[in-house]
């Protein structure tokens, strides 16, 4: 049989899974008391034992049975849940990754994480006070013990080659679905069914008589090679709620005669039975039955029980009321786990990816027809294209919705970064998360991971103040880092937050100018100096840490941001703390497009950053010209002329030309074409290498008319607009985080 | 005809697993994913066995077989209950509502297959 | 599963249409107790019994003993296939002690 597709869905189940055990012992340290946790670690941890099992992945299986030992102390109450315990178990949930890992590379272990799995190994095995080398506990259902007994040295075997069973079946097997047929079906494919008696002599009078009640039992001869156990096996399911006797092939005649004293009915009845079935020969009946009370009457001080007789394996009721009681008052306590709805379906990326390419080529064929109605001007066809343009829209955002996903999961990783990270620094450091239900494009989350990793570093590393510091600064001995994160105008903002320090702005200029990044004389202000910490090869650290010593700098975050189409802003008050403000785009793949047009060119604008459009004419344009900039309603706006910008050759139109107000973060800016064309849904096609250096350009896309219009780059041109204002005074500071600076820097 | 089992387990692969050795054995199969999914599966149709997990998330084996024993159509219908042997109370839980046939995990696709054809061979 | 019951004479014949188990056991067994209590000779059609499990038997086994209390006779008649299994397996032949037309290839 062929499990090969089930493995590629353990695989990624196992990440899963190992993913939430982890998000849950985090949450577990500040609330050792939530069962609801525990049992979701539990959960996790069962539940790739049980199926690494049905695999044959021993290792997974043995080391994850001590992991599952271990927690099933914890959800007993019967172990305490210290930030030991909890350290350990997050390593044995990395070490379960990584034996998951070596199974599905089909590799070994290296040595180092040999030696890891028995150093945790013997971790384990200490918490439940068992010995090391005591093998992991087979996970193999335990063969029963055979009783064997000892017989009267008179005694002799039988004649009778066969096994012989003897079986009485419980009152409630058959209320619990388990049908006796269905036992000796299976029993036939073991071996021969030579005789066999159905025994109706526990049927009550009719009136007496309950239907769903079993009352029948069995006395079967039984001629197989099968093992005791095997045979013993048959009736595993109903082991506790029927007496069941099997006498192997050979046996001294004593044993029968045990077993007919421990049966209800009549000794002799059921020795006719024997002796008629051929089991035992009327001599041999005979002859054990008369030992058998001659010991009986020689141990009169033992009276001989039934329970007592040898080969009786199995009892009935054999798990006392009390035990049942107690249970079920535990499992009361114990609340189920809700977890979350977790219906999904498991979609191939590509595949996603081939749906929104798709669609963006619906959206601009769709932009086409919308186009040729309007040129036809045909009421009919208008009314349908229109139609058509919203169902295309409609289905455009949800294939998009499709590709979002929660940040959510994405912050949590950091928790177990945050809990390594502070120890060894010896900060008391913790986490808060908020806003993970933030939805964002998969591909934007994908990439967001490393800088925020690096960004919660640093602030961990250079942003929070040793513990001594702070607590003479009069603040809280327990720092606290912030990820949080939200939707605004259309994109998604998140902040990363700490309540340290604080940059320290002299420090920070001092380097900079040791490093030539900035001429001694500079004067910048303090938003500049901030941003310095992005330029590149830029570091304050003193010493350089385990984690910045990755030689990845805050350049590196920046960049990556940028990539993704982000920008990123720090806000920082000495003493009281930082905060970087990542914004980033929804998704990569579409916008809603605003059309602008310089001469026959067209360009492309995301709306969402549009702030409003004005029109620049008579004197203010005139006025503007030379300024380099537009008073709007009081307030500075940059400006920036965009065929200026793009060298074009053509000549400005003579009467007017129009502002789009754009706005990128807390900065604004215009930007003067020639002519508004209004909304269109715009697919975003990445440029080719050959232009990946243009620059206020971050892509291209087809029109519905076919020709192609370059989408512009706001925060790319909102620097353009920064420098070539800067001219004018005064701008510098409004421009708030558009530094001119980092413009020089980058 | 072929013998229908219903497979419940909040576990994918364990459940393709399961499903894979038990068809290649002549079974009909179908899968649920937890007690509700099962139960909103149960409408009625003739299953001949059920093999399901305790400990699962909506609802956990137990419940559900509590919860299955009320339809008449399937009051007796014969249940394998997968567990580990650290379930104990469970099992007396479980046995109480109804699941008599327990199943320690990991189990190898042929002890599964064994064990099913104990309550109902193919 | 369901009952038909046809009164011919003395006799009262009892046809089980689906099957004999547990799931209708209930039903079956108050059938039968009407039947018995008519005290009216049984005659068991178990041509269209598609399954008989353990609880099938026993209740064809105290019903049987049953009616023979009372003076009655009680034989199953027309063995569907299903029945036939049962009975090998269960070597209840004797037991019921009516005539059973075996299939001509045995399995």
């Amino acid at each position: 049989m062929d499990l090969e597709p089930a493995l590629e869905a353990f695989f990624a189940e196992a990440d899963e899974l190992l993913t939430r055990m982890e998000e849950s012992l985090l949450q577990l340290e500040s609330e050792p008391d939530n069962n609801e946790l525990i049992n979701d670690i539990f959960r996790a941890a069962h539940t790739i034992k049980g199926t690494a099992g049905v695999f044959g992945f021993d290792d997974v299986v043995h080391f994850t049975h001590e992991v599952e030992s271990v927690l099933d102390r914890v959800r007993d109450g019967q172990m305490r849940v210290t930030n030991d315990v909890i350290g350990l178990l997050l390593r044995n949930k990395d070490h379960i990754g990584v034996l998951v890992r070596a199974v599905a590379e089909k590799r070994d272990l290296d040595a180092a994480q040999r030696a890891e799995g028995e150093v945790q190994t013997a971790a384990l095995l200490a918490l439940l006070g068992k010995q090391t080398d005591k093998p992991a506990a087979s996970a193999v259902i335990a063969a029963p013990v055979d009783v064997t007994r000892s017989v009267p040295a008179a005694d002799d075997g039988c004649e009778n080659g066969n096994w012989h069973l003897s079986i009485r079946f419980g009152n409630d097997v058959l209320r619990g679905g388990m049908d006796p047929l269905s036992f000796l079906r299976y029993m036939r494919t073991l071996g021969d069914i030579v005789h066999l008696d159905t025994l109706a002599t526990a049927l009550p009078s009719w009136l007496e008589f309950d239907p769903e009640s079993c009352y029948l039992g069995f006395e079967i001869d039984f001629r197989s090679d099968a093992t005791k156990s095997e045979i013993e096996g048959v009736f595993e399911f109903v082991r506790e709620e029927c007496v069941l006797h099997i006498i192997p092939p050979y046996s001294q005649v004593s044993e029968y005669i045990s077993v007919l004293r421990a049966l209800p009915e009549d000794d002799l009845k059921l020795g006719e039975m024997l002796v008629l079935s051929g089991a035992l020969t009327r001599s041999e009946l005979e002859r054990g039955l008369s030992l058998q009370s001659e010991a009986a009457a020689n141990d009169a001080e033992e009276p001989a029980t039934p329970q007592q007789i040898g080969e009786i394996l199995i009892e009935g009721g054999a798990v006392s009321a009390g035990v049942v009681d107690a249970a079920l008052a535990k499992q009361k306590q114990v609340k189920d786990t809700k977890a979350q709805e977790a219906r999904s379906l498991r979609i191939d990326a590509d595949k996603l990816d081939q749906l929104i390419e798709l669609v963006g080529e619906l959206v601009v064929a769709s932009a086409g027809v919308q186009n040729v109605a309007q040129m036809l001007a045909q009421g009919h066809l208008t009314e349908a294209s229109e139609v058509l343009t919203r169902l295309v829209e409609e289905v455009r955002d949800q294939a998009l919705s499709l590709r979002m996903v929660q940040i959510g999961a994405t912050f949590q990783r950091f928790q177990r970064v945050v809990r390594d990270v502070s120890r060894e620094l010896g900060k008391d450091i913790e986490l808060q998360i908020s806003g993970g239900e933030t939805d964002l494009d998969k591909t934007v989350v994908e990439r967001i991971g490393d800088p925020l990793m690096h960004l919660i570093r640093n602030s961990m590393d250079h942003g929070i103040e040793t513990t001594d510091v702070r607590l003479s600064a009069g603040k809280p001995a327990r720092a606290k880092v912030m990820l949080n994160a939200y939707h605004e105008a259309g994109g998604v903002v998140i902040d990363v937050a700490d309540d340290g320090g604080g940059l320290n702005r002299a420090k920070i200029l001092r380097k900079a100018i040791e490093r030539g990044l900035v001429a001694e004389d500079a004067q910048l202000g303090e938003r500049e100096i901030d941003r310095l910490i992005f330029a590149p090869g830029f570091s304050t650290a003193d010493q350089v840490s385990n984690l910045s010593g990755r030689g990845v700098g805050m350049d590196v975050v920046r960049r990556d941001i940028e990539a993704l189409r982000g920008t990123v802003d720090i806000d920082t008050e000495p003493g009281k703390g930082t905060r970087i403000r990542i914004r980033l785009p929804l998704t990569l793949a579409i916008i809603d497009g605003f059309r602008v047009g310089i001469d026959k060119a067209s360009f492309v604008l995301p709306v969402d950053m549009i702030v409003e459009c004005v029109e620049l004419a008579g004197s203010i344009r005139d006025g503007a010209r030379t300024r380099g900039y537009l008073d709007m309603r009081g307030e500075v706006l940059p400006l920036l002329w965009l065929r200026e910008a793009f060298d074009m050759d053509s000549s400005a139109p003579e009467r007017r030309e129009n502002v789009v107000v754009v706005q990128f973060g807390q900065t604004k800016a215009g930007i003067v074409v020639d002519q508004l064309m209004g909304e269109h849904q715009t697919v975003i096609r990445p440029l080719g290498k050959l232009f990946s250096a243009l620059r206020g350009v971050s892509g291209s896309t087809i029109l519905g008319s076919g020709e192609i219009a370059l989408i512009l780059d706001v925060a790319g041109l909102m620097k353009m607009a920064g420098s070539a204002g800067a001219t004018a005074a005064g701008i510098t500071e409004m421009q708030g985080q558009t530094s001119r600076a980092m413009t020089a820097l980058g | 005809m072929a013998k229908t089992i219903m497979v419940v387990d909040d576990s994918s692969s364990l459940r393709q697993v399961v499903s894979i050795a038990l068809k290649s054995a002549g079974y009909d199969v179908f899968e649920a994913c937890d007690g509700k999914d099962a139960l909103a599966k149960l409408t009625g149709q003739k299953v001949h066995l059920v093999v399901s997990d305790v400990n699962m998330p909506n609802m956990d084996g137990i419940t559900f077989v509590k919860e299955m024993r009320k339809l008449p159509a399937y009051k007796f219908t014969p249940v394998i209950m997968l567990t580990t042997e650290n379930q104990e109370s469970k099992k007396a839980e479980g046995q109480a509502a109804g699941a008599k046939a327990w199943m320690v995990k990991p189990f190898k696709p042929d002890q599964m297959l064994m064990a099913v054809s104990k309550l109902c061979l193919p | 599963m369901e009952i038909e019951r046809t009164d011919n004479g003395d006799v009262t014949e009892l046809k089980v249409v689906g099957e004999l188990t547990i799931f209708g056991a209930a039903d079956a067994y108050g059938f039968l107790t009407r039947a018995l209590s008519e005290r009216r000779d049984l005659r068991i059609n178990l041509a269209r019994t598609t399954e008989v499990d353990s609880s099938g038997v026993q209740l064809l086994l105290a019903a049987k003993r049953a009616a023979e209390m009372h003076g009655h006779s009680f034989e199953l008649v027309a063995h569907s296939a299903a029945m036939l299994e049962v009975m090998e397996l269960l070597q209840l032949s004797h037991v019921f002690g009516d005539p059973v037309v075996m299939p001509a290839q045995a399995a």
